[in-house]
């Protein structure tokens, strides 16, 4: 996910038809240049090495987001009608992160048994936390007031970090109890990518899991 | 998802061959600039570029549709990805993306575009 803003102007993309390294393009209305969806950079055109900063997001299941955000708007478009809700494939699936020039990559499978992997992705460490049941996907950087945390799963839906011994949600990256109750860890842009394709772009990226 | 193209690859690989010879539109599909004026560059460009459709063949939304969460049709097991910006929540069904696999929108007055 992207912030559509580059240089004070709101870009609006529409879909190239083509695929650059095994992966998605864009245009952009304004200039026409075409965007590589996996490092949000303009390939060719006018706007040739622009890039999009990356958003967090997540990826949940209806009944978790909608627990936990009611006021929730929800894209309508397709959602009147018959709607065929296919199980999304997850197989050569992983869990892309791309921090500075770092990158490495969660495989999705191993992470879902796993349940908690922890990693330093360039000198930025970060947690990926994939419930086992759901699939649902949270990244976080493991660091909070320059410290550095380190964690085990806890049940629940939660995890303890060895320094403090501070139990955290999982879901949403708050303090629950212990010592550093009310912080929270800062989300992480990740991207669900197919493993080939992260490796076209990010040829040396860390594959965890693979 | 980075992925994507992904989408392309894994979902549509025969809608691609059948709206590819399918489509009177298909030999008008849209050419690259020809404006890297490096040529090793050029030639890195176009080995790692193909041009499967026109552009918007697969149709963005431009224009999204909102329902309040209580009246949003889905199934609870179903997944969304979810954006919380500036304390505005958004849902994406990614049924929903499967098949438009882009969404320009605006929340909690950023613009952002959502794609899968």
């Amino acid at each position: 996910m992207h912030d559509r803003r580059f240089e004070g102007q709101s870009l609006v993309f529409g879909n190239q038809g083509a695929l650059y390294k095994t992966a998605m393009t864009w245009f952009d209305h304004s200039t026409g240049s075409i965007w590589s969806q996996p490092i949000g950079r303009a390939l060719v055109g006018e706007l040739r090495g622009a890039t999009l900063t990356q958003i967090p997001s997540t990826l949940d299941t209806w009944a978790g987001f909608r627990a936990r955000h009611p006021d929730a708007r929800v894209l309508a478009n397709g959602l009147s009608g018959p709607r065929l809700v296919l199980a999304t494939p997850r197989e050569n699936w992983v869990v892309g992160l791309a921090l500075g020039d770092a990158a490495a990559a969660v495989e999705f499978g191993h992470a879902r048994v796993a349940g908690l992997v922890q990693l330093t992705v360039g000198d930025e460490p970060v947690l990926v936390w994939v419930d086992e049941a759901t699939g649902t996907v949270r990244a976080y950087l493991r660091r909070v007031a320059n410290r550095v945390l380190n964690f085990d799963p806890a049940g629940d839906d939660t995890l303890r970090d060895h320094e403090t011994g501070t139990v955290w949600s999982a879901v949403n990256g708050l303090a629950l109890s212990g010592p550093l109750a009310g912080q929270a860890l800062s989300p992480v842009p990740w991207t669900s990518s197919f493993d080939w394709a992260w490796r076209d772009f990010y040829p040396e990226s860390a594959f965890i899991g693979s | 998802m980075v992925a994507v193209g992904l989408t392309l690859a894994a979902v549509g690989a025969l809608a691609l061959v059948w709206a590819i010879r399918g489509s009177p539109e298909a030999s008008r599909v849209a050419r690259p600039p020809q404006d890297l004026p490096d040529p090793h560059e050029r030639m890195m460009f176009d080995s790692a570029y193909d041009q499967r459709l026109s552009r918007d063949a697969i149709p963005p939304i431009y224009a999204p549709q909102f329902v309040a969460a209580v009246d949003a049709p889905l199934q609870p097991d179903e997944l969304v990805i979810g954006l919380v910006i500036g304390g505005e929540a958004r849902a994406y069904p990614v049924t929903t993306l499967n098949r438009r696999e882009m969404v320009n929108d605006v929340v909690g007055g950023t613009p952002v575009l959502v794609t899968w």
